[in-house]
């Protein structure tokens, strides 16, 4: 990706260690409480630093620059940055190192905003001098880095998908079409998710079956691997490199060798529990896609009858099993409420109301709702569409959520609430059958959960590396994302995810290998004794292992999480970037005693 | 007299450096394709660069936004050009034609060395559109701190011809007569991403968001949040007051047939929900309250944020407001008409008021020309296969990303960009396959 | 381009004023009062902070161009916060 790479030669051991800092004002997010003049000057006075600076914005374009012209004109040979989180920014100053012709892991990013400046508004002195203290440990730090270069791994040109909804099947479509081989496995027998439960769909008014041939004749004809009937047995291996292996319903076992993975497993619907507004009771209390399923197939009438009996006052509830609060609704099984909202569920449920109205016009149709959400192109039509049939609409809130009473006579029911929409007038509607408006859930995965180490959020859907800015990746490297595993979305969200995801592979598998970055740990023959202390504390497969009776790691599977370093009588094996020595060096640092009214300049 | 067009080939061409413009050059760039990436506006960023902090990571706009732009300035596979309009976008034989003026910033950007000398000795003030006209700027200046590049533009049309900044330049670099530079372009695929523009603020005639100073933009409040905002903290425009009662005035430009807006903007109600928790953040005893119809915190982790900010104490309260006035002080005075606990309207006065402002496409092809892209009734770009494949414009070849198709936030930009960037590359395998 | 870079900035100036005729005028005048502006601030906070309306108490300007032109002098460094005084901030000349 860069032009030039480590021109500098490194050959020479002796080579005066030359550090420069950089302090940032991150605009005002820093300075305003750390005086990042006074870091510079103390700074100035430890050993090897050479250039102390501060500036306002350091990522900046002006910003970079004083880096690599101090690299090439000043001979800095380490780097320290002190400004945000790393997570932000350590790669954008690794390039500006490599750019200037630099070994980019001699660059340490301290962080003085999140670990400093933000946590210490007010307290702008004490701030000050700890900024001091970080950045002096990311010298001491630095000051004992050797040049590393990345590890370099195959990159096998194959994809593994894992579930045929839409998102999948998009996902593999683009994929395949981008010249990479595609598995796509699907534990059902036939592809197209929850899809295949919906009518016609909302904004367009295609039928969704028409979305889903459409997707799967493209998937045949390409002649991609499809397995229908199968699921992962285990996943093995690391990005570049993943040994799949698929069980098929007679139990046999294949084996796939994949580059990357895309998880496309979908969601489930939330299953209200018995009582739950009456669900489970009374019979006329349905969910949404039990309803939607129900009127299908029934032509269009001036009476609807369900269950042998006239239904004149159809009401709708939303935000069943979504938006919901702590100590107001019941939790589900994992002691937690479902605190997001679902999305897709308002403008389904208004759809769903005029598709009923095109069948039933002599219908009355109540609707009770918190918030109408039809955010997306075409989904407020609906919503106005069905203000103007003449639908009534309730607005309830979490001090008021309806409550349901049977009707004696056991035919229909009574929904009581404030209503907000009328001055909190607490109203009684008459509803000879409820439609319950509800959200989504993940799909159960724990098995690859587990298998991958995948990490989840509070909501149990898959989580992101970054909300906003990496929203298709997963911390683990080589597996993405596409559509509603990751959270609630309606099926052009979830292809779009599904496009986003398979440029994420592209990029991944567009060079016959991929670089890692050398953070594993190394262990220096010499001074190994062959106890094999370590071994026991491993949990990745395959990454420490004995032979020639000292402790070797496969620098692919060590995810360089030091619990081999801890136990190592002889300190015989280190994390390259993170060493025992550096650590030593760092605690100096930070813990050093001698530090304000000397250093910091009133 | 201009000098010779130039001529340029790329893979891809991609009108607009917003954050759908930024990512999705990276994510072809990245795949190897060459890329011709094209900005009006003076930096790369879009509007995204212009914000204070994110929700629903409160993360500070300019510190996620900075590394997208410079691994964009920096990537040896794309040919970033700012300032620059495309005029005309033809299709030929499968392969498009881009006829391109680089608009002259009068220097030469490659002696300038972005030191700022010129804008300091420059005497002639501007309104800074940068900070949405609460700020000053210079008729010579740099757009903002972290702008990529790091070029000034100097204003021709306000430009007093008094020649400081030329004498104060250290590279001689200033050109007061330099000429727009015509480019022409070939490229196997195009992206568009151009982006929105908000509402006016004075369609609303009953708001009056044009006469009275204390009655700002969302862009404004975020101005006014930034951490290198124009004030330096948070004071209403009419005199520096720190405002101790704030109100937002939601779908103050959605929603409303009336505007043509009938659509719902989706990130206002959200914008207005991180703005409101913000200024709770730096101003701690201010009353903030939201007048909403409904609530639309519908993304991920989205409704968590939205009971987050209720219980940090700001009101949210459903009511229509029917105008907005002031007094003699510039206080607007809203009638609020309440849906819950009283029927009266009221009238409230506030220190400083924003309006939520709807999106609009800002390229409409059928008024600015440049490529006859179909666009639908709520005249955003099209797509024909909107379920499957989103990004798919009426033009084979052409896709488009991000807020230029609809209202969006930056994640569900950052999403679309990707998708259009998995679709060009595909296009382009085709093609070559033919 | 090569050609015109010869010109010396006096000629390119020379010429571009001629070129814009009655229009150099103007933009001179909008220069003269610019600086008035700025002056007429500038004495009155050059000894003591005051707030905005202070100022335009004191000038006689209204209170928003005089809060525009003190965003002005700040970002380019002619004045600078100094105390908060009730809801307002008291500005000084640097
Ligand atoms: C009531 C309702 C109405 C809706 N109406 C609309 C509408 O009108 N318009 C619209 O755009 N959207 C609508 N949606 C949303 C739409 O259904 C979803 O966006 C879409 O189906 C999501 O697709 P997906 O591929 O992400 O997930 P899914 O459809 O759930 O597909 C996931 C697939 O993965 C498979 N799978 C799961 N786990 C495994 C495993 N371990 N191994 C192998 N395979 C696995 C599953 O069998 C399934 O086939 C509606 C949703 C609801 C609830
Ligand atoms: C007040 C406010 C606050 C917001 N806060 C948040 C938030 O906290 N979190 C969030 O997720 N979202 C937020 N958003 C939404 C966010 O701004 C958008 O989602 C995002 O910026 C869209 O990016 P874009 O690239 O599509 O468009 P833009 O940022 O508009 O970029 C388009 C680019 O194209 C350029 N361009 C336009 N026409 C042409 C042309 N003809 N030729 C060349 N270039 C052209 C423009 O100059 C611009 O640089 C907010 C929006 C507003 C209004
Ligand atoms: S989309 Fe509507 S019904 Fe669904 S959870 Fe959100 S607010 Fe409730
Ligand atoms: S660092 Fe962790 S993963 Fe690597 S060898 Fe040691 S224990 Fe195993
Ligand atoms: S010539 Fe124009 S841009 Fe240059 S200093 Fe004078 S007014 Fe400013
Ligand atoms: S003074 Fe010259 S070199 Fe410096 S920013 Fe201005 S034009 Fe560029
Ligand atoms: S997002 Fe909220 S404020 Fe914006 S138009 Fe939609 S409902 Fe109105």
């Amino acid at each position: 990706m860069e032009e030039e790479k480590n021109t500098q030669s490194q050959e020479n051991e002796s080579e005066e260690i030359r550090v420069g800092v950089y302090v940032c004002h991150c605009g005002g997010n820093i300075s305003d409480v750390v005086d990042t003049k006074a870091v510079v000057e103390a700074l100035k006075k430890k050993p090897n630093v050479k250039i102390a600076k501060d500036f306002v914005f350091m990522c900046s374009d002006p910003g970079q620059k004083l880096i690599i012209d101090d690299i090439i004109e000043n001979n800095i040979n380490r780097i320290v940055v002190s400004a945000c989180s790393p997570t932000l920014h350590e790669t954008t100053f690794r390039k500006a190192l490599t750019r200037a012709g630099l070994n980019p892991y001699l660059y340490e990013h301290v962080n003085i905003r999140e670990q400093d400046s933000w946590v210490h508004k007010g307290e702008n002195e004490a701030a000050t001098a700890k900024a001091i203290r970080l950045t002096a440990a990311g010298v001491e730090k630095i000051a004992r880095q050797d040049p590393l270069e990345p590890i370099v791994v195959n990159a096998e040109g194959h994809v593994v998908v894992i579930g045929g909804g839409v998102a999948g099947m998009r996902a593999a479509l683009a994929l395949f079409k981008r010249g990479l081989g595609v598995t796509l496995i699907e534990k059902g027998d036939r592809l197209g998710g929850r899809a295949l439960e919906l009518d016609k769909v909302y904004p367009t008014e295609e039928k969704a079956t028409d979305i889903v041939s459409q997707l799967e004749n493209a998937v045949r004809s390409e002649k991609l691997d499809v397995r229908l009937n199968c699921e992962i047995e285990m996943i093995e291996g690391f990005v570049g490199n993943f040994d799949v292996q698929i069980r098929d319903k007679d139990s046999k076992i294949d084996k796939v060798r994949a580059g990357a993975i895309v998880l496309a497993t979908g969601f489930d619907h939330y299953q209200p529990y018995e009582g739950e507004f009456g669900y489970g009771k009374s019979p006329v209390v349905v969910t949404l896609p039990e309803f939607n399923k129900l009127i299908a197939d029934m032509p269009q009438s001036d009476k609807f009858t369900y269950k042998g009996k006239e239904i004149k006052n159809l009401a709708f509830i939303h935000c069943v099993g979504s938006r919901q609060v702590e100590g107001v609704h019941q939790p589900q099984a994992d002691g937690r409420v479902n605190e997001y909202c679902s999305r897709v569920c308002c403008t389904a449920t208004l759809h769903t109301i005029n598709k009923t109205l095109d069948k039933f016009p002599n219908l009355n149709i109540f609707d009770l709702y918190k918030d109408i959400r039809t955010y997306g192109h075409g989904h407020e039509d609906y919503y106005e569409k069905a203000s103007k049939r003449g639908v009534t609409f309730f607005r309830y809130t979490d001090d008021s959520i309806p409550e349901y009473a049977p009707s004696p006579n056991g035919s229909g029911a009574t929904l009581t609430m404030k209503d907000v929409l009328t001055w909190n007038e607490e109203v009684s509607i008459p509803a000879d059958m409820i439609v319950l408006a509800t959200g989504m859930v993940p799909r159960e995965i724990s098995n690859l959960v587990g298998m991958l180490k995948l990490p989840t959020g509070t909501d149990r859907f898959l989580q992101e590396v970054h909300p906003k800015l990496r929203p298709v990746e997963l911390a683990n490297n080589g597996i993405m994302i596409a559509g509603t595993c990751q959270g609630p979305m309606d099926i052009t969200e979830s292809c779009a995810a599904a496009g986003a995801s398979a440029a994420k592979v592209s990029i991944l598998l567009s060079k016959k290998t991929i670089e890692m970055d050398p953070y594993v740990a190394r262990v220096d023959e010499a001074k190994c004794d062959g106890c094999k202390l370590c071994l026991a504390e491993c949990e990745y497969k395959g990454a420490l292992f004995m032979a020639e009776n000292y402790a070797h790691v496969n620098p692919a599977l060590c995810v360089g999480c030091g619990a081999c370093v801890a136990v190592c009588p002889p300190r015989a094996i280190n994390i390259a970037g993170w060493t025992l020595d550096q650590f030593d060096g760092m605690i100096d640092a930070i813990s050093m005693e001698e530090l304000e009214p000397a250093m910091v300049p009133a | 007299m201009s000098a010779a067009t130039i001529q340029k080939k790329a893979d891809v061409l991609v009108v607009g450096a917003g954050i759908a413009g930024l990512q999705a050059s990276l994510d072809l760039a990245d795949q190897g394709k060459q890329i011709l990436l094209v900005e009006s506006q003076p930096s790369i960023g879009g509007r995204m660069i212009n914000l204070s902090k994110v929700f629903p990571t409160l993360d500070c706009a300019s510190c996620i936004t900075t590394p997208r732009m410079a691994s964009v300035a920096h990537h040896p596979s794309i040919d970033l050009l700012t300032y620059t309009e495309v005029n005309k976008i033809e299709r030929v034989n499968g392969k498009f034609h881009a006829r391109i003026t680089k608009k002259p910033r009068y220097l030469d950007e490659t002696a300038c060395i972005g030191c700022k000398r010129c804008e300091e000795a420059c005497t002639t003030y501007l309104p800074d559109e940068y900070d949405h006209s609460l700020g000053a700027k210079k008729a010579i200046s740099i757009a903002f701190t972290n702008a990529i590049p790091q070029y000034p533009v100097l204003d021709m049309d306000e430009c007093l011809l008094c020649g400081a900044c030329a004498k104060a330049c250290p590279t001689q670099c200033i050109n007061f007569m330099q000429e727009p530079q015509e480019i022409e372009a070939e490229a196997g695929a195009v992206i568009m991403a151009t982006g929105y523009n908000l509402t006016e603020i004075s369609a609303k005639k009953q708001y009056g968001g044009d006469k009275y100073p204390n009655v700002i933009s969302p862009l404004q409040m975020e101005r006014l949040l930034a951490p290198h905002g124009p004030y330096g903290g948070v004071m209403r425009p009419s005199d520096g007051k720190i405002p101790d009662s704030i109100a937002f005035v939601q779908c103050a430009g959605s929603r409303d047939k009336s505007l043509g807006v009938p659509y719902c903007s989706r990130v206002c109600c959200m914008y207005a929900i991180k703005q409101a928790m913000l200024l709770s953040g730096s101003l701690p005893i201010a009353d903030i309250t939201i007048y909403y119809m409904d609530i639309r915190a519908f993304g991920k982790g989205y409704e968590q944020f939205y009971q987050n900010a209720k219980a940090m104490g700001i009101q949210f309260v459903k009511a229509k407001v029917g105008r907005i006035s002031e007094d003699e002080n510039h206080n607007p005075i809203l009638r609020v008409e309440r849906q819950e606990d009283c029927s009266q309207p009221e009238d409230v006065t506030h220190d400083l008021v924003m309006l939520s402002l709807g999106m609009v496409p800002a390229w409409i092809p059928d008024r600015d020309g440049i490529i006859p892209l179909e666009i639908g009734e709520d005249r955003f770009v099209r797509s024909v296969n909107e379920k499957v494949t989103p990004s798919l414009t009426s033009m084979e070849g052409v896709f488009a990303a991000g807020t230029m198709t609809g209202p969006k936030d930056i994640v569900d930009t950052i999403v679309e960009a990707g998708a259009a960037a998995t679709e060009a590359a595909n296009y382009l395998r085709r093609q070559e396959g033919r | 381009m090569e050609e015109e870079k010869k010109l010396s900035y006096t000629e390119q100036i020379k010429e571009l004023r001629a070129r814009r005729g009655e229009g150099s005028k103007e933009k001179q005048e909008r220069s003269k009062e610019q600086i008035k502006a700025q002056k007429a601030i500038l004495a009155v906070i050059d000894k003591e902070a005051k707030t905005v309306p202070e100022i335009a108490e004191a000038t006689g300007m209204n209170t928003q161009e005089v809060f525009w032109w003190i965003t002005a002098m700040r970002k380019y460094n002619k004045v600078s916060d100094e105390t908060k005084k009730g809801d307002y901030i008291a500005y000084r000349k640097k």
